[in-house]
């Protein structure tokens, strides 16, 4: 038995899994540090529109996590930083983070004189590359913590420095260095969470090659007031309404090619933006093509609610083509109506592929001895007591289920130190 | 969908026979229905094959048989590259056709024969057995008929014996007929072909009614010998096989294989008829018989070069193409082809170079991959010609065939 045990948590990333892992332990009373990637918290569940099927928006859950955490002296976060190394035995850990150069220090207030003066633009990743930021840019409207960030692969350095020049607060340092530091945990929980599965990969569904194909994680962004159209679902093509939308559901999941399992959310996804669409355009017409329909539980209610709207059509059929409609511009999407009994080919302005949540991990893998399934989604050992996974990083799950998953992993995370 | 009720009553032996031929992999269809849109040759109305991964699934062993659209694919593959399941409509479709000319054939046994690959030595065999046994007889034909043939296949053998090894057989230049005079090869070989044709009329006959039962419901345009006669232009333009995305390659394949067998199949009936009506016996030399040599041997070596080559392009398509796989019937059909080419031309090759001492041996093995042929054209996978054929003409006739749609539009 290791003579001194610490009772801090390590919660790596942080969306909604990992935020409320965090003011979880923190508010049962233990230590938690929280790395994050990113230059903000609030992961995925910042760039949704909305949740269905309360159809609220997420800034209000985000918030209070935000408040929980700025309330909790218990809770450090560190932002732009990735976890390097894990040594040691479940109640006795040696973490070392490594902190990526923000080039903004927390004399920033948000007054977006440097954005004034920076002559250079970026693909806003947070929009999905649908609209541009400056080099120094705030992550987003709801960003926490709220300051700005220089991308230092954008931005022209000491030879520019007009942001140095505007900022009055003495916030911003070109030279900034990264720095590692480390520290003791008890527990690790991994909430890394997911990205949106790639949709240039899904040749036959003509993303990157005709126009108005977007995927769903896009039209949120269309949607959000905060994003890059301010909240106008357009065609990107022309930038109009569009009056005709295809939904294509398991684009790219549940097969053996793409993603081998069934995302769990992008039928109520669809379903959710089917309601964006009518409330914007009340005679926009909608049809969702899909295989099966995943409406688990309470969520029948919703699909009940959007299948009673004579706009919107259901077809039983996987889209396997589709192309842009040399005349219009538009978008001819191709597949076989099974009910109906014949191969359907019709014309819509614009399709939105409903994409699947790819674990991160998938991609590149954590520096803990951990066992991945043939996805990369973690496989939580439980004679291995001390690191955990939790929410996406697990399982493609919706928030609601996230949210629980994550007050047990919080559990979890305290009962490794506890029994020790 | 109508309130009526249906009771599947799935056979299970015959779900069992399309995944021992191929279909091994058809219970992981999920019924998406990616197959039915990126297939192109597909009609639009009722497209395969999702509708027949699903009846396969449940052993619905009649809609199967009955189906022309089995017979409508041509295995492009595009579907099994693009199922997200694995399930591989493109080899189940194979092992539904195999399973269809199993159970039509005409007698049953032979099917079995043909599809059982624990039979293959005795489906070689029969063959093996029955030219032996009519080259042993063949003395007898001689001396009926004493002009066509000088020496006797046992006079040959009694040459052998007292001069010990392959390398002193009759003197003079290399004649097949020494070995198996041609009144004896052209009745044996005519009596395989006429019992082929017979099980095989039997079998198109039992499928072209099963077809009317099922899937008349459009009710049927003109007489089957017009709809059969419609679809030579596109069996012999090999237009569906340009259809295919991922499978280009087998449209060169078999359009060399195909062309090969018609070319050798000219050659043979050019060759017998010059024998039975002008006397003239094989071999020819170049200077002799004038454009008749000429034609006989132009069309008989570029058949044979198309059909090694087209099998060869066959076989490498299919051993590359690593999502899909290929059943026994497959390959015995890949075998025969490209056996029937190389042992042909190699057969020729010794005659011409006079190598004695493997001459006859090879011809032999050339006559055992012939035999194997007729004798089994019914059972084989090579009644595909036969029943594509059929199945291509009643699509036309139940007005189903995107071709025939094409045609009226």
């Amino acid at each position: 038995m290791p003579a001194e045990k610490t009772g801090t948590i390590l919660v790596v990333g942080g969306g909604i899994s990992g935020l409320t892992t965090a003011v979880e332990a923190a508010e049962t009373g233990y230590d938690v540090y929280v790395v994050e990637k990113g230059p903000s918290m609030g992961g995925r569940v910042a760039q949704l529109n909305k949740y269905f099927p309360k159809l609220c928006p997420p800034t209000c859950g985000l918030e209070i996590n935000y408040q929980r955490i700025r309330k909790n002296q218990r809770v450090k976060y560190y932002t732009l930083a990735e976890v390097e190394t894990i040594t040691g035995q479940p109640g006795d850990y040696d973490i070392t983070v490594k902190l990526h150069p923000r080039r903004v220090n927390e004399n920033c207030t948000a007054c977006n004189a440097c954005v004034d003066a920076c002559p250079v633009e970026r693909p806003n990743d947070f929009n999905f590359g649908m609209d541009t930021t400056k080099a120094i840019y705030l992550p987003h409207q709801m960003a926490f913590p709220m300051r700005y960030v220089i991308d230092e692969k954008a931005c022209k350095g000491g030879e520019c420095a007009k942001c140095v020049e505007a900022c009055k607060y003495d916030a911003i340092d070109l030279n900034m260095e990264p720095e590692t530091i480390s520290f003791k945990v008890g527990s690790v929980v991994f909430a890394t969470g997911w990205d949106p599965y790639d949709a240039s990969k899904l040749g036959i569904l003509g993303y990157g090659k005709a126009k108005n194909v977007i995927t769903n994680m896009m039209m949120e962004r269309y949607a959000a007031l905060n994003g890059p159209t301010q909240g106008k679902i357009v065609k990107p093509s022309d930038g109009e309404a569009p009056q005709t939308v295809a939904f294509v559901q398991c684009a790219g999941s549940r097969d053996e090619n793409h993603l081998s399992y069934c995302s769990y959310i992008c039928c109520m996804a669809s379903l959710k933006q089917s309601t964006y669409i009518r409330e914007q355009y009340p005679d926009a017409k909608i049809t969702i093509f899909y295989i099966d329909l995943r409406a688990p539980g309470r969520y029948e209610k919703f699909l009940n609610k959007i299948e009673a709207d004579e706009n919107v059509t259901f077809i039983k059929g996987k889209v396997a083509s589709i192309i842009e409609d040399p005349e219009t511009g538009g978008v001819i999407v191709k597949a076989e109506d099974i009910m109906g009994g014949g191969i359907v080919e019709q014309k819509f302005d614009m399709a939105v592929l409903a994409t699947g949540m790819q674990p991160t991990t998938a991609e590149k893998k954590l520096p803990a001895d951990l066992k991945y399934d043939e996805n990369g989604l973690i496989i939580e050992d439980p004679n291995k007591p001390g690191i955990y996974a939790t929410g996406c990083a697990k399982r493609p799950v919706d928030v609601t289920t996230s949210v629980k998953d994550a007050t047990g992993s919080a559990l979890k995370a305290i009962q490794t130190m506890v029994r020790r | 969908m109508s309130e009526q009720q249906f009771l599947a009553e799935p056979d299970l032996q015959f779900i069992n026979d399309i995944q021992k031929s191929g279909g091994g992999d058809l219970k992981k269809c999920f019924q998406c229905a990616t197959c039915s849109v990126v297939c192109n040759v597909t009609p639009e109305d009722s497209p395969f094959p999702r509708k027949e991964m699903i009846w396969a699934q449940w052993g619905q062993k009649e809609k199967l048989m009955s189906d022309p659209d089995v017979w409508l694919c041509h295995q492009c593959n595009d579907c099994t590259a693009n199922c997200p399941r694995g399930a591989k409509p493109g080899d189940v479709f194979a092992g539904i056709r195999s399973a269809a000319i199993k159970a039509l054939a005409f007698p049953s046994f032979m099917g079995t024969l043909l599809s059982s690959p624990g039979l293959a030595i005795i489906a070689w065999g029969i063959p093996v057995v029955i030219l032996l046994a009519m080259i042993s007889i063949m003395p007898g034909f001689y001396s009926v008929l004493p002009h066509l043939n000088p020496h006797s296949f046992f006079g040959e053998m009694f040459e052998q014996f007292k001069n010990p090894g392959w390398g002193n057989m009759p003197s003079g230049p290399i004649k097949w007929s020494n070995f198996y005079p041609e009144l004896g090869i052209d009745l044996t070989f005519l009596t395989l072909a006429t019992l082929a044709i017979i099980s095989l009329a039997v079998g198109l006959v039992r499928f072209w009614n099963t077809m009317e039962k099922n899937h008349g419901e459009k009710g049927l345009i003109e007489t089957p010998v017009y709809n059969v006669i419609g679809t030579v232009p596109t069996i012999l333009s090999h237009d569906r096989f340009m259809e295919c995305d991922t499978s280009r390659n087998r449209y060169y394949g078999h359009l060399g294989v195909f062309y090969g067998f018609v070319g050798a199949f000219v050659t043979t009936g050019l060759v017998m008829l010059s024998l039975w009506v002008a006397g003239i016996p094989t071999p020819y030399t170049l200077s002799e018989h004038g454009v008749l040599t000429v034609i006989v041997k132009v069309i008989g070596n570029i058949s044979a070069a198309a059909i090694i080559i087209g099998g060869i392009v066959l076989w490498a398509q299919r051993a590359s193409f690593k999502k899909g796989s290929s059943s026994y019937f497959d390959w015995t059909l890949i075998v025969l082809v490209t056996g029937l080419g190389v042992t042909g031309l190699a057969a020729e090759l010794v005659r011409v170079e006079d190598l004695r001492s493997i001459a006859y041996p090879t011809y032999f093995i050339h006559l055992v991959f012939v035999a194997y042929l007729f004798l089994y054209f019914p059972f084989s996978k090579m009644a595909h010609l036969a029943y594509r054929t059929v199945g291509m003409a009643f699509a036309r006739t139940a007005q189903r065939d995107m071709v025939t749609e094409e045609e009226i539009a």
